[in-house]
């Protein structure tokens, strides 16, 4: 029985991950007075790219074929680690973030040598900025993580996600901000990068995955907004109340902090432009020292609200 | 067979191999294949002898070989699971590297006494490992460095490189020298309180909290120097380019180890292990590894940029062992443990992949004669098989599933996870913070860096058109590299059968083995074992899904790259390597020492060529060492008019001495 429950959560983001994408542009079309895309077009897109034909660059090696699959597969492996249903399965094992994370990582590893593969300028550009950005993100996500579990004092992400951590709500607050400010970096998001435009010099993730096309595109797009489900699910899980009722009721409360979360980075795509690039690692720099604060308290339990 | 003196002859047959290499003559075929072939034959069996036999190691049994009455003792040698935790990455090592030997001095003239060096070299570290007295140990240790002195000044392929190998040999031999007269220290330290050269005689000798932080401040130098890690790194970038390929390989891979396995032994005498010990080494590790990844990322030569690799992965051992004493020294047994586990697991994993990305970039150098990253590209399309080693020990390296350098990564993480979760401990949950922030960090600026090295090296197209002869290696470069990268694959993946191994040496570490700590470690790699194999099998059924989907639609077409609908791209548009460094050496310039030089037409339609020029300059050795040194010079130089050269003013002396140690003994 648990065994099936591991498959939810994948299954899950496969078949709603594109409807919390297209939440975020219906809330920008709507705030810039347009009406805006169907709700399900990103559904309709992938159709569409999985039905066309495919065009590989002259210079591209085996790397650029296989790597939107490798992507695809870490990326909706990684959604196993968090779950949907809020039911205690006893958590996959101790450290299960930490796998979490470095799925995240190799994927990366192949989105940046299959962009570098094109011997593309662009994508060259688009792969180094990635490279970076994601290196400084690393030791904030383990602290935001770190400070999850902390306070549900259990060695596991899942188990500690369970755990309402309302409670603690000064813990939340220096785990929720930084989470939030990190989901909006590793998911190409406006004040960091800008998802609807291609042809930017400013781009970081549009830019690496130029010359996909067809069910490659389309693998790509699929997972990208699989691994914006996935941000968007931890900090649902982390800010979701302590609730009296059954698990129906419960995933339906999850359902609905997730469409909020949509909105308010519909929201801030709408009424932000995009930073300076030489400003995402000082931003970056902050969130750490938002979650350290936060472990700081925590650990030394020197302020109790 | 006993399996001390097993090994004692191994060494011993193996530096003979070395002498009769001596007589060889190269010119022919068999002559010239004989040295490698049977070192690799004899290093694979007793790779497998030892693995086999691993969990009958005694922890107490000594040989006394030669019972000389030499004076301070007997030559003695034993082997417990820590010294046969080192000895299986060393022998995989040793063998890979001899095989990829065999033909790699193709085209550049190979040295006479090469492999002569080389068998000494290893039999020396095998007698290291072996050492259960300071004599023999310092013997061994003495005719490691020796030979791997010799090793580095080997490749004098052209006039231009040979001053440069010259001054990187030269500096490698007086910070071995260095760390070896500290040695000498640390050992009389010990001999000191126990009254014998015998290590063991060393255990529990309850010494007093300042002797015993003496001890581990001398030895932390002094094996740190062989170590590399910072500030002592300054050898290692210029040593391992100057060196052939494959004994930069054996060098990186477990020369380096030898410290650490310095550092553990002495650990096993001084214990009980004093809280800032722990401290001091998680700054060392972090230390070194942060910076070891950004001086990495700032170079540009791909042995060099390895190079500091080694000591970014020094710092990560460093942190598992710095973890691991503080969680001693603060009574959490579960912490010690899986952070001894982690260091002791990342030494096999840094042989391997370091080993083989070495083994890589020297087929690179090989067949087109420059390592440097901006002259390169597409070679992925000249050297299928070597690029995909190479890309699994980027992988590796980078601390990814899958691979063997996740496995201990994530002890390693496990170990700070239950510092901060479940010790009430405060200062110990900043020690396990700072060491899992840390490596958070180093794996991410290593994946940047090892992102570089395969986008430029081995992807995209030729930067500058290579010749015809540009092709795949000798299948006997190619065995060694396979050999180390399924040792990798088989770690990463088979975890759960690998890790039993660890228990034995950290017993020897942390005292009584605890079977809790054990089963727990077993069921989390068990899952991890599952849950990896479970991807890959999910992945291949993505796999074949897209395959069919694009067989489907309309045909594939193969078409220019898109560059923003210009159709003719150049090789020389591609991004360089120092371009994708450029935002994080920016970010980081001031501890990478940056230093740029352009020559920049400002003109409109500018006609002159633009040069620009950017490197990473290692201030450690400039800036902080030399300074020093020159200091100390300065101060004895003194001292100079003492030695005028008059023989009249030296019996002066000697009578000056004698008056003195009259005076002192009769009237004092």
């Amino acid at each position: 029985m648990k065994i099936i429950l591991i498959f939810i959560s994948p299954l899950a983001a496969l078949i709603f991950s594109p409807l919390f994408s297209g939440i975020i542009n219906k809330v920008k079309a709507f705030i810039s007075g347009r009406k805006g895309q169907p709700l399900l077009q990103v559904y309709y897109n992938l159709f569409k790219l999985f039905k066309k034909g495919t065009i590989y660059s002259s210079t591209t090696s085996w790397i650029f074929r296989i790597s939107p699959v490798l992507i695809f597969t870490f990326t909706l492996a990684a959604t196993a680690f968090i779950p949907v249903l809020q039911i205690h399965t006893g958590a996959l094992f101790k450290g299960d973030f930490i796998l979490m994370l470095y799925l995240l990582g190799i994927s990366r590893f192949f989105l940046i040598i299959s962009a570098m593969d094109t011997g593309s300028a662009f994508e060259g550009m688009g792969a180094s900025r990635e490279a970076f950005f994601s290196a400084l993100v690393e030791p904030v996500m383990f602290i935001c993580l770190i400070n999850i579990m902390k306070v549900a004092h259990t060695d596991s992400l899942a188990a500690a996600l369970l755990d309402p951590m309302t409670s603690n709500s000064i813990a939340m607050f220096f785990s929720a901000i930084p989470l939030f400010i990190l989901l909006l970096v590793e998911n190409a998001r406006i004040p960091f990068d800008d998802p609807s435009t291609h042809l930017e010099l400013t781009m970081i993730h549009e830019v690496m995955i130029l010359d996909n096309s067809g069910p490659s595109l389309g693998m790509l797009e699929y997972a990208a907004s699989i691994k914006l489900w996935l941000f968007s699910l931890i900090l649902a899980l982390l800010v979701i109340p302590e609730l009296p009722f059954g698990l129906l009721i419960k995933t339906i409360v999850l359902g609905l902090i997730m469409i909020i979360i949509a909105i308010i980075v519909g929201i801030i795509e709408s009424i932000m432009a995009r930073s300076q690039l030489f400003r995402i690692p000082q931003i970056i720099f902050g969130a750490g020292v938002i979650s350290f604060l936060g472990f700081f308290i925590i650990t030394t339990d020197i302020l109790v609200w | 067979m006993n399996t001390i003196l097993f090994f004692t002859i191994y060494s011993g047959v193996i530096a003979f191999i070395g002498l009769v290499s001596l007589f060889l003559n190269n010119k022919k075929a068999i002559q010239k294949a004989s040295p490698p072939l049977s070192i690799f034959i004899i290093s694979l069996l007793s790779a497998a002898y030892i693995i086999l036999n691993f969990t009958k190691l005694k922890p107490n049994a000594i040989l006394e070989l030669l019972n000389w009455e030499i004076p301070f003792g007997k030559l003695q040698f034993g082997l417990d699971s820590l010294s046969g935790l080192f000895l299986i990455p060393l022998l995989i090592l040793t063998a890979a590297t001899s095989i990829y030997g065999w033909k790699y001095f193709g085209q550049h003239k190979q040295e006479k006494g090469h492999w002569l060096y080389f068998t000494v070299l290893v039999s020396g570290m095998v007698l290291v490992i072996l050492s259960r007295n300071a004599i023999a140990f310092i013997f061994s240790w003495e005719i490691m460095s020796v030979s791997s002195f010799f090793l580095v000044i080997t490749d004098k392929t052209n006039e231009k490189t040979n001053e440069k190998t010259m001054r990187a040999g030269l500096i490698y031999f007086v910070t071995a020298h260095f760390g070896a007269a500290l040695l000498f220290i640390v050992f009389f330290i010990l001999s000191n309180s126990s009254g014998s050269f015998e290590f063991a005689s060393w255990h529990n000798l309850q010494l007093s909290p300042f002797k015993s932080s003496l001890i581990f401040i001398l030895a932390l130098i002094a094996f740190g120097t062989k170590a590399g890690f910072m500030p002592f790194h300054i050898w290692l970038p210029l040593a391992h380019p100057a060196a052939p390929s494959h004994v930069s390989a054996l060098m990186s891979g477990i020369m380096i180890k030898m410290g650490i396995y310095g550092l553990f032994r002495i650990l096993t005498f001084i214990s009980p292990y004093q809280a800032w010990w722990g401290m001091l080494l998680i700054i060392i590790g972090s230390v070194s590894g942060i910076l070891g990844v950004l001086f990495a990322i700032g170079q540009h030569d791909i042995k060099k940029l390895l190079a500091y690799h080694s000591v970014e992965n020094i710092g990560i051992i460093m942190l598992g062992l710095g973890i691991g004493v503080s969680g001693s020294a603060y009574g959490y047994p579960l912490i010690a443990f899986f952070g001894f586990a982690g260091a002791l697991l990342h030494v096999i994993n840094h042989a391997m992949f370091k080993g083989l990305l070495f083994l890589g970039a020297g087929a690179i150098i090989r067949q087109t004669n420059t390592g440097e990253l901006d002259k390169l590209g597409g070679l992925i399309k000249r050297m299928p098989v070597t690029s995909v080693l190479f890309i699994v020990g980027s992988i590796a390296i980078a601390g990814l599933p899958f691979f063997n350098g996740f496995i201990s990564e994530l002890l390693i993480y496990l170990s700070s996870l239950f510092g901060i979760i479940d010790s009430s401990n405060i200062p110990m949950a900043f020690l396990a913070v700072s060491t899992g922030a840390s490596l958070a960090l180093i794996g991410g600026l290593a994946l940047a860096c090892f992102t570089k090295v395969i986008g430029t090296a081995l992807l995209g197209t030729e930067r500058e058109q290579f010749p015809e002869t540009v092709s795949e290696v000798p299948g006997s470069m190619l065995a060694g590299m396979i050999l180390l990268a399924l040792v990798c694959i088989t770690i990463g993946m088979g975890s759960y059968f690998i890790v039993p191994i660890l228990t034995g040496p950290i017993s020897i570490m942390t005292g009584s083995p605890n079977f809790l700590n054990v089963t727990l470690m077993m069921n989390i790699t068990k899952t991890l074992t599952i849950v990896l194999f479970s991807i890959l099998v999910l992945g291949l059924i993505i796999a074949l899904i897209l395959k069919s989907i694009i067989k489907k639609n309309k045909p594939v077409k193969i078409v220019n790259t898109w560059d923003c609908g210009y159709s003719a791209p150049k090789a020389s548009m591609q991004y360089t390597a120092s371009s994708f460094a450029e935002p994080i050496t920016d970010y980081f310039s001031i501890p990478l020492n940056i230093s740029k030089k352009e020559n920049v037409d400002s003109a409109f339609f500018p006609n002159n060529k633009w040069h620009f020029h950017s490197q990473a300059n290692d201030w450690i050795l400039t800036k902080i060492l030399e300074p020093f040194i020159l200091l100390i010079g300065r101060f004895f130089s003194s001292f100079k008019w003492l030695q005028n050269g008059r023989s009249g003013f030296y019996v002066l002396y000697i009578a000056i001495a004698i008056l003195f140690l009259i005076v002192w003994k009769f009237f004092i």
